[in-house]
């Protein structure tokens, strides 16, 4: 009995802090709309902050929570709101997604230089080890205090919401924006305070969970999931009920720690728990509402006739070929890391791209392709190729169908859950837990693609030939429909088209290009090792990939070099690493206003050069409808 | 019968009825109007038609079959189409692409075998959208984004057209293009609903008319009867001691 009591106790407390870190997400979801993946990054960067006050400069401990809860942790908040946030308004639910995980990997990347992750910190609880007898057990005084905390918070955000004008504004921001400003209020200060509000609530968990937990970067940072998980179960809307999921979550792992005794490869399981709980909330969420909700339309870049991209095609295979006779075996092995980067970001060109769906577990994918490569494809067999793409697209399906019938803010939080999960369960487990196993190069058709000059060549004709079957995707039918499902869902819907099922389509076409990729990559490194594929790397990914462009082929091919390049850059100059990841989350910080990337500013800027001439003829019609244009503009004033 | 048949229905938000207890028909080979003052619920009830919204009670029948468990793409399917009145179309798509799409979307679930390039390059004439056929719909003017939308439901081959305030945003010439292609389509044996604030538009083309005010139905007849009926007026122009 008294052995249930702990459980209960410090299933309580580490749900207690779950609720809060929910409650601070759903509050600012619910104000902006914007649904905040850098959540549990506040929360890490504040823990960090308030070690800094009261451990390296021996602050007394109240002041220095007051000074990081109260001041630096809301001033952030409002800074992201203002300089970020407000800038998403009417943007797509992918470029809100991009923004947020960029929003993140930057706080990563400032934690990480600020505090670097090699000097080991420790946060101790309040009060030390000290505390109380309750029923026989002991019931230490940060336990007390975490409990107190959350009860704390559940009164004020009660009081804040349903008692203050301010509350009651930030609840009517949520009904209708425009509404509440003409009736005096200022929706976007009601937004900013949201998001201080937040970020405070993440700092509260933070602070309160390092000592718990650990103080470090990754695993503060992955406070969003269980957040997220207990926010689920509120749907991102309801308060009381997020607390019940935190709740819920505490004890569900505590209980599951306590009396069910996992062993062997089953031991990943327990910190794979929020994200099971997570997929059981998703499949207990009624299916969404379609929303009549018109994007504004972003110029999105010309598809390439199929002789432009023939074109492409031969020049990158040309060019591999000649910098295969010129690079050394090192460069080859980085320059071919690009590329094969390149491929995993192309992946997420018919999804993200065309189809306007994020996922954030593109390298597990490529991790899971790289494992069917090692297995099947044992002496550079093509099929281990096939069986990496097939492999990689029936667990992507398996994922993608519970969040399908929701909406796309469902299936990218999904992807990161699963992503976490296949880093705890899977790829320790069977890429070896500190070596790695061995994958071969390809060998078919009598061709060996043994040596490291003849494999760069292979992956450049690989990264052809996947984006010519992209175009040809976008250039068809499915194409289309891709490109009307992310203009318009509802008048998909309303034309016949089953949503759920495109979605899983591209999904899964997504998923097996980057298992293909991942086999390749493998292949290049001669091994897959279980920290190759974790979920924190496929956040660059998707932010190179976005940067560079991810409604095109070509954007892909600058995210992947790119990426190798900040990779050759934090190897030769190991003291600015965590400045890359800054690099990267700034970059991304720009998709609010540029979000088809790199790729697309190089081709207008090569389109103004080009002589007149050698344009492509304009394929719109002169504007025949002037005095149309005229009368609507004149009816309209 | 009716081909489509709406009965009882409600729809509640929160506090706010915004359906009470409405009935409506429509049949094939005629156009029925539905009109009513801002805020009357003729929009909810066009979603929970094609299953966009789920009434809080009431049923909806189309061609003697129930819609309840059916999802929207699912009584697109069986014939059910309709434009938005905020435009809904494919922006990023040329006007020929979004009909294209919609004659490719149909293909996918159509049982017998239709060519789907075909089909676009007829709705582009029957609409007239051939000049503007290859421009972008975003940059588009409504009038003719509305013509794009009214192609691209067509191109579904619908036994139901629902207009969303079809002729919003259009001049006196496309108005009267609308009119004309409404009454031949009706004409060849659809079935129009069209919500609609131009009075005279729908009075000059529906040949049976439903009045909606704050989420009832408050009248139905023909446009002759409507325009006589009392009620109707009180609701357009404010009751009497309103008036006064």
């Amino acid at each position: 009995m008294s052995e249930f009591l702990a459980f209960t106790i410090i299933g309580i407390v580490t749900g207690a802090i779950y609720a809060i870190a929910a409650t601070g997400l759903v509050v600012t979801y619910s104000t902006s709309g914007i649904f905040n993946i850098a959540h549990g990054a506040i929360g890490m960067l504040m823990a960090f902050m308030y070690w800094e006050l009261r451990v390296n400069h021996h602050w007394p401990a109240p002041i220095a929570l007051i000074v990081v809860i109260f001041i630096i942790a809301p001033a952030l908040g409002a800074v992201i709101e203002r300089v970020l946030i407000r800038r998403l308004r009417g943007a797509s639910v992918a470029q809100a997604l991009v923004v947020t995980v960029g929003l993140m990997v930057m706080l990563l990347g400032i934690g990480q230089s600020i505090w670097t992750p090699t000097t080991g910190r420790q946060l101790d609880l309040f009060f030390g080890e000290g505390g109380f007898r309750l029923l026989g057990i002991t019931v230490t005084w940060h336990d007390l205090i975490t409990i107190i905390a959350g009860v704390a918070v559940a009164i004020f955000l009660w009081f804040l919401l349903s008692r203050t004008r301010i509350g009651i504004a930030m609840r009517a921001v949520v009904d209708d924006r425009n509404l509440l400003s003409l009736n005096g209020a200022r929706p976007d200060r009601v937004s900013m305070l949201s998001w201080a509000l937040g970020a405070s609530l993440a700092a509260l968990a933070g602070i309160l969970l390092a000592p718990v937990l650990q103080l470090n970067h990754l695993v503060l940072t992955l406070l969003v999931v269980n957040a997220y998980a207990a926010a689920m179960v509120g749907r991102l809307r309801s308060l009381p009920m997020t607390y019940v999921g935190g709740l819920a979550l505490g004890l569900v792992e505590s209980y599951a720690i306590g009396y069910i005794h996992l062993q062997g490869w089953l031991i990943g399981l327990r910190p794979s728990i929020p994200t099971l709980f997570l997929f059981a909330a998703l499949l207990l969420l009624p299916e969404s509402r379609l929303r009549a909700a018109r994007l504004a339309g972003a110029i999105s870049p010309r598809v390439p006739t199929r002789k432009m991209s023939l074109l492409g095609g031969a020049i990158l295979i040309v060019a591999a070929a000649a910098f295969s006779r010129v690079l050394g075996s090192g460069d080859l092995i980085r320059v071919g890391q690009g590329l094969a980067f390149a491929l995993v970001m192309l992946s997420l060109v018919p999804l993200t791209g065309y189809g306007g769906q994020v996922s954030l577990a593109q390298m597990t994918f490529a991790g899971l392709g790289a494992f069917a490569m090692a297995k099947v494809g044992g002496n550079g067999n093509i099929f281990g190729l096939v069986a990496a793409g097939g492999l990689a697209a029936a667990v992507g399906a398996l994922i993608a169908l519970p969040a399908l019938r929701l909406q796309g803010l469902y299936l990218a939080l999904s992807t990161m859950a699963f992503a976490v999960l296949m880093d705890n369960l899977f790829f320790q487990n069977v890429l070896g837990n500190l070596g790695s196993v061995p994958v071969a190069r390809l060998k078919f058709l009598g061709l060996h693609f043994e040596s490291e000059r003849v494999y760069f060549v292979l992956l450049a004709v690989a990264f052809a030939l996947l984006s010519l079957l992209v175009i040809w995707v976008r250039r068809g039918s499915f194409g289309r429909k891709l490109a009307a499902m992310r203009d318009s869902q509802v008048a998909c819907a309303t034309l016949g088209l089953s949503l759920a099922r495109t979605k899983l389509m591209v999904f899964m076409l997504s998923a097996a290009m980057a298992g293909v990729a991942g086999a390749l990559f493998a292949g290049l490194r001669g091994a897959a090792g279980p920290t190759d594929f974790l979920m924190f790397q496929s956040l660059p990914i998707l932010l190179l990939a976005v940067i560079g462009g991810i409604t095109t082929a070509s954007g892909a091919l600058i995210g992947g070099l790119s990426f190798a390049l900040l990779g050759v850059v934090q190897e030769k100059i190991p003291a600015i690493g965590g400045l890359t990841f800054l690099l990267v989350g700034f970059g991304a910080l720009s998709v609010g206003r540029n979000p088809n990337g790199v790729s697309f500013l190089i081709s207008q800027r090569i389109r103004q050069l080009l002589p007149k001439r050698f344009e492509q003829p304009v394929s719109l019609p002169e504007p025949v409808f002037d005095e149309e244009v005229e009368s609507v503009a004149a009816s309209a004033s | 019968m009716p081909l489509l048949q709406v009965e009882s229905v409600g729809v509640r938000f929160g506090g706010l009825l915004a359906l009470d207890d409405v009935n409506l028909t429509a049949d094939e080979g005629s156009i029925t109007g539905l009109i009513g003052p801002n805020g009357a619920g003729k929009t909810t009830l066009f979603n929970v038609i094609c299953g966009l919204q789920s009434p809080t009670g009431g049923t909806v029948r189309f061609d003697d079959q129930q819609m309840e468990d059916e999802k929207p793409h699912q009584r697109a399917r069986k014939g059910i189409a309709r434009t938005f009145q905020r435009l809904e179309v494919f922006g990023s798509l040329t006007a020929r692409e979004n009909i294209l799409v919609a004659a490719e979307i149909r293909k996918g679930w159509s049982k017998t075998k239709i060519d789907a390039r075909a089909i676009t390059e007829e709705v582009i004439d029957t609409v007239g959208l051939q000049r503007v056929a290859d421009q972008r719909v975003d940059t588009m003017p409504t009038g003719l984004a509305r013509l794009v939308e009214l192609g691209r439901a067509l191109a579904t081959a619908p036994r139901m057209l629902m207009l969303d305030e079809a002729s919003s945003g259009l001049n006196q010439t496309e108005t009267d293009f609308m009119a004309g292609l409404l009454r031949q389509l009706s004409g060849q044996g659809l079935c129009v609903l069209l919500v609609e604030h131009d009075i005279e538009f729908v009075m000059s083309l529906c040949s049976k008319i439903h009045v909606l005010d704050f989420g009832r139905l408050i009248a139905i007849g023909t446009p002759k009867e409507i325009q006589s009926d009392k009620a109707v007026q009180a609701a357009y122009l404010g009751s009497e001691g309103d008036a006064a």
